[in-house]
């Protein structure tokens, strides 16, 4: 029991790290990593927005209705970023003036609604929560990841505070949207290596039908190859090279 | 109604019942510290916009202010620290302004702002390196129009209010109505009206006035002729001392032009381009096109393109000499943007100080019109849909196009 409790916090940090391996809130990821102290500020607001939409929409998920529960999402979302908002405007300004506009754009952060849709309304109000926590935290890890190296190299500081040796070597590129980007990538690309022996994210098999990319695919089909690993005692479905 | 279709908009609402009751609950225990920290960034950029100056204290400001001050502070050297805040692209622009006490702008700040970032920054940047720094209420009117972006726009508003309140405070008479109140006070002046809205006629003749407004609702209008204003009402002229016999008689003449241009539809010819919907020619022999014009809202990006094209009304007056009836020389007496669902910066097209530049401009003579400040796509288009006018203008008046 509290092993699974455990995996749930875990999961969210490494495994399904909503940055890296889900991909989602590519946004704020992008616009507040020129900084270390703005992602640091952004993780911090998204995982509390995350934990309390995640325990509320668990705790009221026998109760909203399907018809309507997209717009009851959004509304608690969007009330708990308000709150956030409030808070920090009221007692961490400095952190209000750096999030800016992005602070507000969480209600819409597929992070939160995605964790909703797919979690929250489905599990009990503790592990909603543990799950909140987990990807609250695997975002904040992330931003801080990117940050630090877009800051370090890009900018030539650490938290705001200049690196002498490095001030002359930046690389400017990087504290831009193109080479945030391109972090973004790399660190995409080394979190799938990383991820990749411990079996990956498992993806959903279809048929040859319904893929796009059929016609450019020499493999015979999807499912044979999910057969042929399932019989090396691979045990989980990996993607097509 | 069943429950079932009850049900969904019972708990919606009950959801948004309780948001609301947490959202004021949060409000009210973090009001007080939000004003306080906006006070205290207030301070600081009090000494950024005025240094050298101490001793602030908050002035009580007059009920005949301009509105978007909502704050006053006085120093000890007699300079002034005025708080507007306008709309740019969002509201809550935020702009702290210095003046001294010769009414000369000693600094400008913005302390808060929801604006684009894209648009917002060159224009703070531009401010804040001391743009408005030595103008006084006289010399800043001439800047107000170099305004480009509804963030430079509101912000330059912003400054203008703080030089009209230093005016105020320092014993001046001030007007603080916009354009508009003090034509509209002016138009009912001169027809001896009161509260009366007032319309621009789109002049489709030549009159030999510089414009006519007629009174909405109501029977009135008002010539102007060489900046008098001469109100007519049932073809007799309001008795007004201040004008001359002369002047009166033009603006009766203009009048009967007024009242007897009659708009007739024209066929258009063959290959008449797209951009060019409708002719009319009026009793003066002036056409007036209706043009259909692609800019951004057509020829954009097509993932912010509103598909919508620029509503044109162009008047063009035949100027040719008479002994050359196949040689036309169309000139643009009116023109109008009647709607638009451009871009931002493209949204300029529809303001009068846009596109009353191309009055009394012939077919080549539109292009030296500059272009509307980061809406190439907007202009060229709308440059375009007048030149089609003026083909088909050829067209019809026998030359060729």
């Amino acid at each position: 029991m509290k092993n699974s409790k455990l995996m749930i916090l875990l999961r969210g940090i490494i495994m399904e790290n909503p940055v890296l391996i889900l991909v989602l809130g590519t946004c704020p990821t992008l616009a507040v990593t020129t900084s270390l102290k703005s992602a640091f500020y952004m993780g911090i607001a998204a995982t509390a927005v995350l934990v309390c939409s995640n325990a509320v929409i668990s705790a009221l998920r026998n109760i909203i209705p399907d018809t309507v529960r997209i717009p009851c999402y959004i509304v608690i979302i969007a009330s708990f970023v308000t709150v956030v908002q409030m808070l920090l405007e009221a007692h961490l300004p400095e952190a209000y003036e750096m999030l800016g506009v992005y602070l507000a754009l969480i209600v819409v952060n597929c992070i939160i609604l995605g964790r909703a849709e797919m979690y929250a309304r489905k599990n009990n109000v503790i592990n909603s929560i543990l799950d909140g926590i987990g990807m609250g935290l695997g975002f904040l890890l992330a931003l801080m990841l990117m940050a630090l190296i877009r800051e370090v190299l890009g900018a030539g500081s650490f938290w705001g505070y200049s690196i002498p040796f490095l001030e002359n070597y930046k690389i400017s590129v990087l504290a831009q949207a193109p080479g945030g980007f391109l972090v973004f990538g790399i660190l995409i690309a080394v979190m799938n290596k990383l991820t990749e022996k411990r079996g990956g994210v498992k993806r959903k098999s279809f048929s040859c039908d319904g893929c796009p990319s059929a016609h450019l695919c020499n493999k015979t089909s999807c499912n044979e190859l999910t057969e042929l690993a399932a019989n090396d005692g691979e045990g989980e479905v990996k993607a097509d090279d | 109604m069943t429950k079932s279709k009850l049900l969904p908009s019972i708990v919606l609402g009950s959801i948004c019942l309780v948001v609301a009751a947490l959202l004021a609950l949060v409000n009210t225990l973090t009001a007080d510290k939000i004003q306080q920290n906006n006070d205290e960034k207030a301070e600081v950029a009090l000494r950024e916009v005025l240094p050298d100056h101490s001793g602030f204290v908050t002035v009580e400001i007059p009920e005949e202010f301009p509105s978007s001050i909502d704050l006053v502070k006085k120093s000890a050297e007699g300079g002034y620290v005025f708080r507007a805040v306008v709309t740019g692209k969002s509201s809550g622009l935020t702009v702290m302004i210095g003046i001294d006490k010769d009414g000369k702008i000693v600094g400008t700040k913005c302390t808060a702002n929801q604006e684009t970032p894209s648009y917002a920054e060159p224009v703070f940047e531009k401010t804040e390196s001391g743009y408005y720094v030595g103008m006084t209420e006289d010399s800043f009117t001439e800047y107000l129009k170099t305004g480009s972006t509804l963030t430079s726009r509101a912000y330059a508003g912003a400054v203008k209010d703080a030089l009209t309140g230093f005016a105020a405070l320092s014993g001046a008479e001030v007007d603080l109505r916009t354009e508009e109140e003090k034509l509209a006070d002016s138009l009912n002046a001169a027809l001896g009206t009161e509260g009366s809205k007032f319309e621009k006629w789109f002049a489709t003749d030549i009159t030999g006035a510089d414009a006519i407004y007629t009174e909405l609702g109501g029977e009135g209008v008002v010539v102007s002729i060489k900046e008098n204003l001469i109100g007519i009402r049932n073809g007799v002229a309001v008795e007004n001392s201040t004008v001359s016999q002369a002047l009166i008689e033009n603006a009766l003449s203009a009048y009967s032009v007024y009242k007897n241009s009659v708009l007739t539809p024209v066929a258009l010819p063959n290959g008449t381009p797209s951009e060019v919907t409708a002719a009319y020619v009026s009793t003066g022999g002036i056409y007036v096109f209706e043009l259909s014009a692609r800019g951004y809202g057509m020829d954009g990006d097509p993932d912010y393109a509103s598909g919508e094209p620029i509503k044109i009304k162009v008047a063009i007056a035949n100027m040719s000499p008479t002994d050359v009836p196949s040689a036309p020389h169309g000139i643009i007496v009116s023109v109008l943007t009647v709607s638009e669902s451009e871009n931002e910066a493209g949204a300029k097209c529809s303001d009068s100080t846009f596109y009353s530049q191309f009055v009394h401009k012939d077919k080549d003579e539109i292009y030296s019109v500059p272009d509307i400040d980061g809406a190439p796509v907007t202009s060229s288009g709308y440059k375009r849909a007048l030149r089609h006018a003026f083909s088909v203008f050829e067209i019809l008046t026998g030359g060729n196009a």
